[in-house]
C-alpha cells in the first residue's frame, strides 16, 4: 500500500516536472509536447477509429513473428541442445544469424516478401528467435544428470525421454526466452514498418512525423507501449498456467 | 578376526548361490582414469546374489559402493571382471538413489507410475497399481500432491514406491534414506522391511548405517576403501521383523562384530 503511494506520487511529479518545463522554458510542442496535449491526441486517435486498422497490423505482424520466432527457436534449441551431431552442423549458422545486424537485413526481405505484411512478420520473427532458441538450448543442456540417469536405469524411449523429461525441465527457460523474444517482436515489425510499411503503427509514427504532429506520434508511441506492456504481461503470466510447480511461476521476471 | 574375510555364507545358502544366482559379480574391478591420477573404486569384487534375497553393503565413503551398483544396473561397466545375469540376459533393475530424483511437474501418483510412463503410455492398471503402492509406502491422501510439498522422508518413499512399481529382478537402494532423520529413518526402515518380507524380491542397500544394514540384510556385504574390496560377508540369521530386535543383544552383537570389522580396516 505506502509502496503503491510512492509509486503513484513519483509518476504524478514526473508529469508535472515535464509539464514545468515544457511551459517554463517555452519549449516549442514541435519538439516536446506537453503531457495534457499527448492524452488529447491520444484521446483523438481512438475516437476518430484512425489508430485500429494500423493497431490490428501492428498486432498481426508481431504475434506472428512471436509466433514463428517460438516454434522454430524452441525446436531447434531443444535439438541442438540434445543431440550432439545436428548442435556441431547447425551451431556456426545459429551464430551468425545472432551477429549479424538483423534490422540491416530488412531491405532484404522486402526483397524476397514484398511490402506486404509479411515481410514484416519475418522481420519481427528473425529479431524474436535468438532469445528463444539461446533459451530452449540452455534448457535442453541444463536437464538434471540424475534424472537423465533414472530415464538410462528405466531404458526409456528417445521419445518418451524427450516429451516426459526434457521438454518439461526446459519450460522454465523457454519461457523466460519467449518473454524477451515478445518485446523483440514488437520492435522488429515496428522497425520493418518504418523502413517499407503502408500501414501499422511504425508507418503510422512515421506519417504523423512528416505531418509535424508530434503529439500524435507521441501518442503512437504510447500505444506501442502499452501494446507491449500488456503483450510481456500476457507471456509473463503464462508461468503461472504452464509451469506451476517451478519456483518462478509465483513472480514475473522483472 | 582374521577368519572372518573368508566368510563364506552359510552351507545352505552356498548350495543355493550355486544353483540359482540371480546375479554372479566375477571379480570385477573399476578404475577410474584421469590425467593425473588412476583411481581403483572397485578391486576384484565376486558376488553372488539369490533370488529373493535382500543384500546390504557397508562400508567407509570412497570404498566403491555406489560404484557397484552403478556397474549393476548398468549406468557404468567394468574395467575388468563380469557381471552375468540369470538365463545371461540382462537384469531388470529399478534404483532409489540418495536423492528422491523425482520430477517436480508430476505428482506422486504420476512419479510412482513413472516406470510405465517413461517405456509407454500407462494405462488405467498402472495408475490403479500406483495407487496401491502410494498406500503401501503411507502415502494414502498424497497421490495428486506436488514432491515439492511434500518432507524429505516422503519423497524418499515416493522414490522407494516408484523403484517397487518397475518390479524389477534386482531393487537397488542406495543409500535412500540417508538424508532423513533418526526417528523417520527407523520408521522407513522397518516399513521397508515389511514391505520386503510381503514382496519377496531381490534386493540391494548401500548403507553407511550398520544397524540398517542389519535390520534389513540375509547378508551384509563389508567393504574396505581405496581399493574397493570386500572384507567380509556377515550372514544375519536374526528373525524377522527385526525391528523390536534393535537393541537386543544379538542385534547389538552382529553390528558391533561388523563395526569391527570395519574399524580393522581403519587401523590396517
Amino acid at each position: 500500500m505506502r509502496k503503491t503511494l510512492i509509486q503513484v506520487t513519483a509518476v504524478v511529479a514526473f508529469f508535472a516536472l515535464w509539464k514545468l518545463y515544457v511551459t517554463g522554458f517555452n519549449v516549442s510542442s514541435l519538439v516536446l509536447p506537453p503531457p495534457e496535449a499527448i492524452a488529447v491526441a491520444l484521446v483523438e486517435l481512438f475516437a476518430s477509429g484512425e489508430i485500429w486498422f494500423h493497431l490490428y497490423t501492428t498486432l498481426i505482424e508481431c504475434l506472428g513473428g512471436f509466433v514463428i520466432a517460438c516454434v522454430v527457436g524452441m525446436t531447434l534449441g531443444l535439438l541442438l541442445g540434445r543431440i550432439e551431431i545436428l548442435d556441431t552442423i547447425f551451431k556456426p549458422f545459429v551464430i551468425a544469424l545472432q551477429v549479424t545486424p538483423k534490422v540491416a537485413l530488412i531491405p532484404l526481405f522486402i526483397l524476397w516478401f514484398g511490402f506486404g505484411i509479411e515481410s514484416k512478420i519475418i522481420v519481427s520473427a528473425v529479431l524474436a528467435f535468438f532469445p528463444v532458441f539461446a533459451n530452449s538450448y540452455l534448457g535442453a543442456r541444463s536437464v538434471d544428470r540424475g534424472l537423465l540417469e533414472l530415464f538410462d536405469v528405466g531404458k526409456s524411449g528417445h521419445l518418451r525421454r524427450f516429451r516426459i523429461l526434457v521438454f518439461p525441465s526446459a519450460m522454465p527457460y523457454i519461457l523466460t526466452g519467449m518473454e524477451m523474444a515478445i518485446v523483440l517482436s514488437i520492435i522488429g515489425a515496428v522497425v520493418a514498418e518504418f523502413v517499407a510499411g503502408s500501414r501499422g503503427l511504425g508507418y503510422l509514427a512515421t506519417i504523423k512525423l512528416q505531418e509535424l504532429e508530434v503529439d500524435t506520434l507521441f501518442a503512437v508511441v504510447v500505444v506501442l507501449a502499452l501494446i507491449g506492456f500488456l503483450l510481456y504481461f500476457l507471456v509473463g503470466s503464462l508461468r503461472r498456467f504452464v509451469i506451476p510447480w517451478h519456483e518462478s511461476a509465483s513472480r514475473a521476471t522483472i | 578376526m582374521a577368519e572372518l574375510r573368508m566368510v563364506a555364507p552359510p552351507d545352505g545358502a552356498a548350495a543355493a548361490e550355486r544353483a540359482d544366482p540371480l546375479v554372479h559379480i566375477e571379480g570385477v574391478g573399476r578404475i577410474f582414469r584421469s590425467k593425473k591420477a588412476e583411481v581403483h573404486a572397485l578391486d576384484d569384487i565376486t558376488l553372488a546374489i539369490r533370488r529373493g534375497e535382500f543384500v546390504a553393503v557397508v562400508g567407509p565413503s570412497g570404498c566403491g559402493k555406489s560404484t557397484l551398483l552403478r556397474l549393476l544396473c548398468g549406468l557404468d561397466q567394468p574395467t575388468s571382471g563380469s557381471i552375468r545375469w540369470e538365463h545371461d540376459r540382462p537384469g531388470h533393475c529399478a534404483v532409489a538413489f540418495q536423492e528422491h530424483r523425482l520430477l517436480a511437474w508430476r505428482s506422486v501418483l504420476e512419479n510412482i507410475i513413472l516406470p510405465k510412463a517413461m517405456r509407454a503410455a500407462p494405462a488405467a492398471a498402472d495408475y490403479e497399481r500406483g495407487r496401491g503402492l502410494a498406500k503401501l509406502v503411507g502415502l494414502k491422501g498424497f497421490e495428486d500432491t506436488r514432491p515439492s510439498a511434500l518432507s524429505g522422508g516422503m519423497k524418499q518413499r515416493t522414490a522407494v514406491a516408484r523403484a517397487l512399481f518397475a518390479e524389477p529382478d534386482l531393487l537397488l537402494l542406495d543409500e535412500p534414506f540417508g538424508a532423513l532423520d533418526a526417528i523417520t529413518r527407523e520408521k522407513i526402515t522397518a516399513d521397508t522391511e515389511t514391505i520386503w518380507l510381503n514382496g519377496q524380491f531381490t534386493a540391494l542397500l548401500i548403507t553407511h548405517s550398520i544397524a540398517e544394514a542389519v535390520h534389513l540384510a540375509d547378508r551384509v556385504v563389508v567393504m574396505s576403501p581405496r581399493p574397493g574390496r570386500i572384507t567380509g560377508i556377515v550372514p544375519v540369521d536374526l528373525p524377522r521383523p527385526r525391528g523390536r530386535l534393535i537393541g537386543e543383544p544379538p542385534f547389538v552383537e552382529l553390528v558391533n562384530r561388523i563395526r569391527g570389522m570395519l574399524q580393522e580396516d581403519d587401523d590396517a
